[in-house]
This record gives C-alpha cells, structure tokens and sequence, in this order.
C-alpha cells in the first residue's frame, strides 16, 4: 500500500521515515516533493565501462543554473537526505519537469529500505533545460512492505552528493 | 496492493473510481486502457527551458489522417478519458504493444496523486518515427490501494 500525506508526515515526526530537511508544504496527496542539489557528473570518456571505474566531470550548478543539453545524460541528486527502514521509497518525475522534456531517472526508481541518502537523480534532456539548485525536481511515495526485512548495506549507502556508478565492484557477477 | 479488473469495475459500480468515457473492453486484468486525446504540444525552439515553459509549446491537433511523432523529439499530451479517483492512487504505465515499438508514454511522471480529477498527462519520446492516431489506446492506468 502507498503512504497517505498524514502517515508520511506522522512517520517523520516519530523517526521512522527520515527526510531532511523536512518542509511540509512540500507534502502532496500521497508523496513528498523533493529538489535538486548542487552536483551533476557527466562521464568524460567516449566509452562508459561497466566493468571499470569510468572517469567523470563534476559541475557544480550555481545560482545562475546550468543548462543540460538536449540528448545528454547527467547523474545528480536530490538535495534532501531520505530514508526509511520500515516503508519502501519510489521515485518519481513531477509534471512541472517532465513536461519539459526531462527524465529525472532512466527507469531506477526504486529505492532500497534502510539506505538514508541522497537519491540519485539520472537525468536525461529530451530538450535544452535550464535547472536551479534548489528546484523542485521530483518527488518520492513510501509503500508498506510485508515480510521480514533485511536493511540495505550496499555500496550506495548513505551516498551524499552525485554518485557514479560502482557497478564495476562485482564486474562478472 | 494493486486492483484487479474486476474490483475495479465493482469501485467504478459504486462511483469510487469514475473513468469518462468508460469502455468495458478497455478492462484489462489489473489496468485499463487510455486512449491519446486529439491534441499534441511540442517545443518548437532550441531555447533552454526553464520551469514552467510549457505553456510556450506549440499546440496541434492530430489530423484524422495520423501524425508521425518524429524519432527523439519531445511531445506532450492528454488523455482522451477524464478520470477521478478519491479512493485509490492511479499510476501510469505503458501498454506493451507501445513499448515494442520504441515509444515513451511518460518520461517518470508515473505517479498520480489521490483525489485526481481530469485527463492524464502524457509525455512521449520515440526512438523511432512512429504514426500515431487521435483517440488510439496509448497507455495503461493502475489504482492502488491507500495506507492511512
């Protein structure tokens, strides 16, 4: 089941839904709007290697925003930290963005319970968009797990700022 | 948990979920289908888009003759049917047989908010020329149920 506004916003008072920092107004019927941190990473190399530790540029959005460029993939993320380790986080695009032409995940949308991070945001122009820090960028829905839990503890884990893959770590597995 | 077919037309019976128009054969196990409305926008200048641009696209009607959505270019839509929902949280998805053939029908906007009230949103990006028709199925809409 997906988390009514009311059970977000109690769960954050209690401490098992973790998002800071937290703003009310930014509570939607069924999720929680999220804005856009200061790092973007682009892959320098003419080929990205699953299997290698791929070089990357890292460009930091200043207040006059940066512009992504239309059919280019950038990584970032979100400037709020999140977590939960009792309900399950998605990621989803808002129509304010999308409707200008911009992917914010490439079909990652799904976030692991107990890593407390900021969500990785890769964000893929179908046009010129300019972006801002702060933006609202996107936004997450909680859902109720059943079963017995097991916390994340992956590579990933309480990640700040952009990350890059590590998918070359277990390369061949 | 996710509605199945069924209890969403039994939903629907009691005005819980109201899909205008509504066809039956649109039903589908845990989805029902929606159709492209008649209108397409699109961006015309390279320009950088800033939030809140979108009222800058071009908008179209799509001629009974069809329209070829061109590969990588950016459109957006609605609907065909209004829906409204005060019970259940719909979701967008795509239909399969829109998905083979290289076709976005959102771009991660997937996620409806509960006590929805009009047509869905729609964002598509070809990988390839693709001919669409005014009215024709395009996309898939889910209703889950509410933790409160």
């Amino acid at each position: 089941m997906i988390l009514h506004r009311e059970v977000i916003e109690s769960e954050v008072k209690t401490g098992r839904i973790e998002i800071n920092p937290f703003k009310r107004y930014r509570l939607l019927e069924n999720s929680y709007v999220v804005t856009l941190g200061e790092e973007l990473l682009i892959y320098t190399g003419d080929i990205v290697d699953t299997a290698k530790e791929n070089t990357t540029r890292k460009i930091i959005i200043g207040h006059c925003g940066f512009v992504l460029e239309k059919g280019k993939f950038y990584v970032g993320h979100i400037a709020e930290y999140i977590g939960s380790d009792f309900y399950v986080p998605l990621l989803h695009g808002i129509l304010s963005v999308a409707q200008l032409g911009l992917f914010i995940h490439v079909t990652a949308n799904l976030i692991d319970i107990g890593n407390h991070c900021n969500f990785s945001l890769h964000l893929f122009a179908t046009e010129n968009i300019a972006v801002h820090p702060s933006m609202e960028i996107a936004q997450v829905s909680f859902w109720l797990p059943i079963g017995e839990k097991k916390l994340y503890s992956g590579k990933y884990k309480n990640v700040k700022g952009a990350a890059a893959s590590q998918s070359y770590k277990h390369a061949g597995t | 948990m996710i509605l199945s077919g069924k209890k969403l037309i039994e939903e629907m019976q009691k005005n819980k979920i109201i899909i205008t128009p509504f066809k039956p054969e649109n039903v589908n196990p845990n989805s029902y289908d929606i159709s492209i409305g008649s209108a397409l926008n699109f961006y015309e200048s390279d320009a950088a888009l800033e939030a809140g641009d979108d009222s800058k696209a071009v908008r179209v009607n799509i001629p009974d003759s069809g329209i070829v959505l061109k590969k990588h270019k950016f459109y957006f839509a609605e609907s065909f049917e209004t829906v409204i929902s005060d019970n259940y949280v719909p979701m967008l998805h795509n239909r399969s047989g829109v998905a083979r053939k290289g076709l976005f029908i959102h771009i991660t906007a997937d996620l409806l908010q509960l006590h929805h009230k009009g047509t869905i949103k729609l964002q598509l990006y070809p990988e390839y020329d693709i001919k669409i028709s005014a009215f024709q199925k395009i996309a898939q809409i889910s209703f889950w149920e509410v933790y409160r």
